[in-house]
């Protein structure tokens, strides 16, 4: 078998065995590098695999290569987030979960294209991971983008639960929502890459302490996963069929099934579209082409023409968009009348999350639903997203549990993912 | 409207943009009316997380190199823009 | 401005900005120094770079906290830091972190003492913590043909912790508003300096006065159109701008007109308050709660911890010092104004007697500092010095005016006072036969002066006195020379 077509954990129990070397794993995904990649860093990800090979790492997953989202910012690699306004930087410090992956000797590949700010259907690592040009990756998920993604390209998804991973270096988009995310193309894999990178971090405060634990074996058997017992109007036959197999492999494994109905989630969308915007809008003031990115001088400009002027032309129109309604929300009048009733809306959300998890251990809905153009997922995932809430996209079927369940999550995950059309 | 909030968030909008902004614009602020409970607090923070402070200790500093590498213009060590008046 | 009083009342206001001494930043951990090397003590976070997140630092916490609770504040249970948000080059983010609702601290008051020792309570609205803004320096053109100038940036201030201290309405200072305006400022001064949380030089900006003044006329209680003189650091410049605005809005007034609400920039040498940018209660900062930070809460325990570390308060640590010291009101108000109370505090708790202490840090020391221009804590004189030189004298080492020689050499650095008096051979001569030597040398040479004693001038005396002390080089003890006299006639 082609090397790329291994799962990263036989990738790395091939390299335990000396039956492969990582300069090999990394050579043979550099040789399938697309145009998914903004950034191949064909150099460095070899030198460090020569490095693997020479013995300098002992974690298990040194010199299992791995690809980046382009919003995590890289040094000695440019990160452009999509955006034309920071094309070409390159930072003087690196994010935490990145910092954490090479401490453990995996080679960085590339750096994946991403919709700009992360904001959007657009995801190189998705397709790489997808096509086997990388066993997995890194992205962000804010409001349930990259678990929507991994439904449509076939890859596992699993949002940890918010603050699990830091979010320092992690090129902001919705603060309260962004999260450091693993996808790839099972269960395992992804679960052995969130590893990696999970754990409290100074330069976060909304990382989280917790004494993580994935080493649990345990069955699902005897749990309870809240359901969905009717097909929704907005759920294809064919998704409905996906889903409907998915929870027999839960039943299957011994979990029991109840139904589970969720009545704040109708204002979900709106309610993270309206907080999504209004954060957006203020982290991305810092983009005024004083200190970094790409300046726009227009003739006799003042200052304020060239912060205008340089946001102007650094933007796309959605970036604009988002920014400009983010500004109108959090303005006198709208803020009262929109943005508090929206965080509002947040906490009646997590109460309703509590209150189902007295009774479930977990939620399971169908993954594969088309919302909206600002935010692609189910009122489902963005709900996990206002939550915080661990969550994984497999197979068609959307996973949460309570905070710091994320270790149940890959387990119930990992039983879905047995349904035909899930493998390596 | 749009203009104003544009001059506001300091962007600067094609015709082309504005046009299609300004069409946009009032569906999606219409679009996104909730109603919530006005007695629940507001939600900030996802997790219930209070307190995380540091201790007052320096570090992660950049050099004065390290700071002005990416900046598009720069003089004496110092960020450069064009000028800008007294009283704002 | 006593015409402008007969018919209006003046209704103050002050926000001060207090620059806390903490090792790092609020919300980052770079260096909170002044004058180093422009952008080196920035982190990424500072810069406003992708990717970059707040962390919050205990220290400010613990000084605003402390600071709140020395003016007499609420600390509130639960707070936290919202971003105001503003485009200008100065904030690396475009926003600055602070505190809307609620401040750290809240509801309290401060006393000032007036000139003649009468009480002011001034009620204090709130004490919030943000952070302060970097710095602008504006040049000339650099070889740009159409530019009149640019403007460089320096982040290195960018994130230093401030305290706002925001005073409620103040009414019915009358024509003392002045004076409470300097009174409110140095009260604020004295608190966070025995605090400790700042360096309270206002010289470097370290604390930082906006003045809010109307008029209404007197008998009304609807306040007057307010302006907001911005940024006036010292004490002396905001009672003058107070003065000098109250006179201005009188005259406006007193012609018809009405009062702009604005903010207005304190001239120091027209010595008047000049227009600035109109200001309206509508500003939209667009104020949110920073989803990057997470919510500080207090409890009983932590607030307790730091209120037992508070110093004695200024005005209160004043009036028990003065009782303690036996000064009249004008000595003590002498030493207030010199800035030695501590080093006399210093002193006596050394050892010295309160009367000595003040001799010394309102005289000699006073006198050496002002001639070099320097403060006199800063001259290098510590109050053990002053103890040991007490101690030279009473023992009778030293005389007076050997021990002001002493301060001086102590001053220029040559070592604590007995190593002076022994590297410089200092020490009077009490060796019995050199002085009665000397003695016999003066009577000898002044035989008319040794007649006039005789027949009973006994204030003659010292006119062998004299002599005797430049033999020995002035290390004599005159009252010892006198005895010996004494004996050789008597």
């Amino acid at each position: 078998m082609h090397l790329t077509q291994l799962t990263a954990t036989d990738m790395a129990a091939k390299l335990r065995a000396g039956e492969t070397t990582a300069v090999e794993l990394v050579q043979a995904h550099l040789d399938e590098a697309s145009t998914a990649f903004v950034f191949i860093n064909a150099d460095e990800a070899l030198a460090v695999a020569a490095e693997v090979d020479a013995g300098k790492y002992d974690h298990t997953l040194a010199g299992v290569p791995v690809v980046l989202a382009d919003v995590l910012v890289t040094e000695n690699m440019p990160t452009a987030a999509g955006s034309a306004y920071l094309d070409g930087w390159v930072a003087p410090y690196e994010a935490t979960a990145v910092a954490r992956l090479r401490a453990a000797g995996l080679p960085i590949l590339a750096k994946a294209r991403v919709a700009e700010f992360g904001m959007g259907q657009e995801s190189g690592a998705h397709e790489a991971v997808a096509n086997h040009q990388a066993p997995f990756a890194v992205v962000s998920d804010t409001a349930g983008t990259a678990r929507h993604i991994a439904t449509e390209t076939g890859v596992v998804a699993v949002k940890p639960t918010y603050g699990a991973i830091s979010r320092f270096g992690l090129v902001a988009a919705v603060s309260s929502m962004d999260t450091v995310t693993p996808i790839a193309r099972n269960t395992a894999d992804a679960k052995a890459l969130h590893q990696v990178m999970v754990g409290a971090d100074e330069l976060d405060p909304t990382s989280v302490e917790y004494d993580w634990d994935f080493s649990s074996e345990a069955a699902v058997a005897g749990g309870t996963i809240g359901v969905l017992t009717e097909q929704p109007a907005d759920v294809t036959d064919e998704a409905w069929a996906t889903y409907q197999a998915g929870m027999e492999k839960l039943q299957d494994a011994g979990m029991n099934t109840t139904e589970v109905t969720m009545d704040t989630l109708g204002q979900a969308a709106q309610a993270a579209h309206i907080i999504g915007a209004a954060e957006f809008s203020a982290n991305l003031a810092k983009f005024d082409g004083i200190r970094f990115g790409n300046r726009v001088t227009p003739d006799n400009g003042t200052v304020q023409d060239v912060i205008t002027a340089s946001r102007g032309a650094g933007f796309g129109y959605e970036t604009k968009r988002r920014i400009i309604v983010g500004t109108h929300l959090l303005s006198a009048g709208t803020i009262d009348s929109h943005f508090y009733p929206a965080q509002k809306i947040r906490t009646a959300v997590i109460n309703e999350y509590n209150t189902a998890f007295k009774s479930v251990d977990a939620i399971a809905v169908p993954a594969g639903i088309q919302q909206g153009e600002e935010y692609e997922s189910t009122n489902a995932g963005i709900g996990a997203s206002l939550a915080g809430l661990p969550a994984a996209s497999v197979a068609g079927v959307h996973i949460c549990a309570p905070t710091y369940a994320d270790e149940l999550v890959y387990r119930i995950s990992a039983v879905v993912e047995t349904t035909a059309g899930a493998a390596a | 409207m749009v203009d104003n909030i544009a001059a506001t968030a300091h962007i600067a909008l094609t015709e082309d943009e504005r046009q299609r902004l300004t069409a946009e614009f009032d569906p999606i602020i219409d679009a996104l009316v909730v109603t919530a409970d006005e007695q629940l607090p507001v939600t900030v923070n996802p997790l219930p997380v209070n307190n995380k402070l540091r201790a007052d200790v320096v570090a992660n500093e950049l050099s004065n190199e390290q700071a002005l590498s990416a900046a598009p213009e720069s003089q004496d060590g110092q960020f450069m823009v064009p000028a800008i008046l007294d009283g704002e | 401005m006593k015409t402008a009083l007969q018919t209006y009342e003046p209704v103050l206001g002050f926000e001060v900005h207090v620059e806390l001494n903490t090792v790092t930043k609020m919300f980052s951990t770079a260096t909170n120094a002044f004058g180093d090397q422009p952008n080196s003590n920035v982190t990424a976070g500072d810069l406003g770079m992708p990717g970059t997140l707040p962390t919050i630092n205990q220290a400010g916490i613990d000084y605003g906290i402390k600071l709140g609770l020395a003016l007499n504040c609420t600390i509130a249970p639960e707070s936290r830091f919202d971003r105001k948000q503003y485009f200008y080059p100065d904030l690396g983010k475009n926003y600055q972190t602070s505190q809307l609702e609620p401040a750290i601290a809240y509801d309290g008051y401060v006393d000032v003492e007036l000139d003649d020792g009468e009480i002011f309570r001034v009620e204090i609205e709130r004490a919030h913590i943000e952070e302060d803004a970097g710095k602008l320096t504006h040049i000339g053109s650099t070889g740009r043909i159409h530019d009149a100038s640019a403007s460089l940036v320096d982040y290195n201030r960018a994130g230093v912790p401030l305290v706002e201290i925001v005073s409620r309405p103040i009414t019915g200072a009358g024509e003392r508003a002045p004076e409470l305006a300097r009174a409110y400022l140095a009260t604020i001064r004295d608190i966070v300096k025995a605090l400790n949380v700042s360096d309270a030089r206002m010289e470097r900006g370290n604390i930082r006065c906006d003045a809010n003044v109307s008029l209404m006329p007197i008998g009304s209680e609807t306040f007057g159109t307010r302006t907001e003189t911005k940024n006036v650091n010292s004490t002396r410049a905001v009672a003058a701008a107070v003065e000098s605005e109250i006179i201005r809005q009188a005259k406006v007034l007193d012609a018809g007109e009405a009062i702009t609400q604005e903010t207005r920039h304190w001239d120091e040498e027209a010595r008047s308050t000049r227009s600035g940018r109109p200001k309206s209660d509508a500003d939209d900062y667009r104020y949110f709660s920073d989803p990057d930070l997470v919510p500080i809460v207090t409890d009983e325990a932590w607030i307790e911890r730091l209120r037992a570390e508070l110093p004695e308060n200024p005005l209160q640590r004043r009036r028990r010092l003065r009782e303690e010291w036996a000064f009249s009101e004008s000595e003590f108000r002498d030493v207030v104004a010199a800035g030695v109370l501590d080093e006399i505090e210093a002193t006596v708790v050394a050892g010295a007697t309160a009367e000595a202490a003040r001799k010394w840090w309102m005289g000699e020391i006073a006198r050496i500092a002002n001639e070099k221009g320097v403060s006199p804590e800063g001259l290098g004189v510590t109050p053990a010095d002053v103890v040991e030189i007490e101690r030279l004298i009473a023992d009778k080492t030293i005389n007076d005016k050997i021990a002001r020689q002493v301060v001086g050499h102590v001053a220029e650095g040559e070592g604590r006072p007995t190593e002076v008096v022994e590297a410089r051979s200092l020490a009077v001569v009490s060796d019995e036969g050199a002085l009665t030597t000397a003695v016999d040398e003066a009577m000898a040479a002044n035989p008319d002066v040794v007649e006039r004693i005789k027949g009973g001038h006994m204030q003659a005396v010292g006119a062998l006195i004299g002599p005797v002390m430049k033999a020995t080089k002035g290390q004599a003890d005159a009252g010892r020379v006198r005895e010996i006299i004494l004996e050789k006639i008597g």
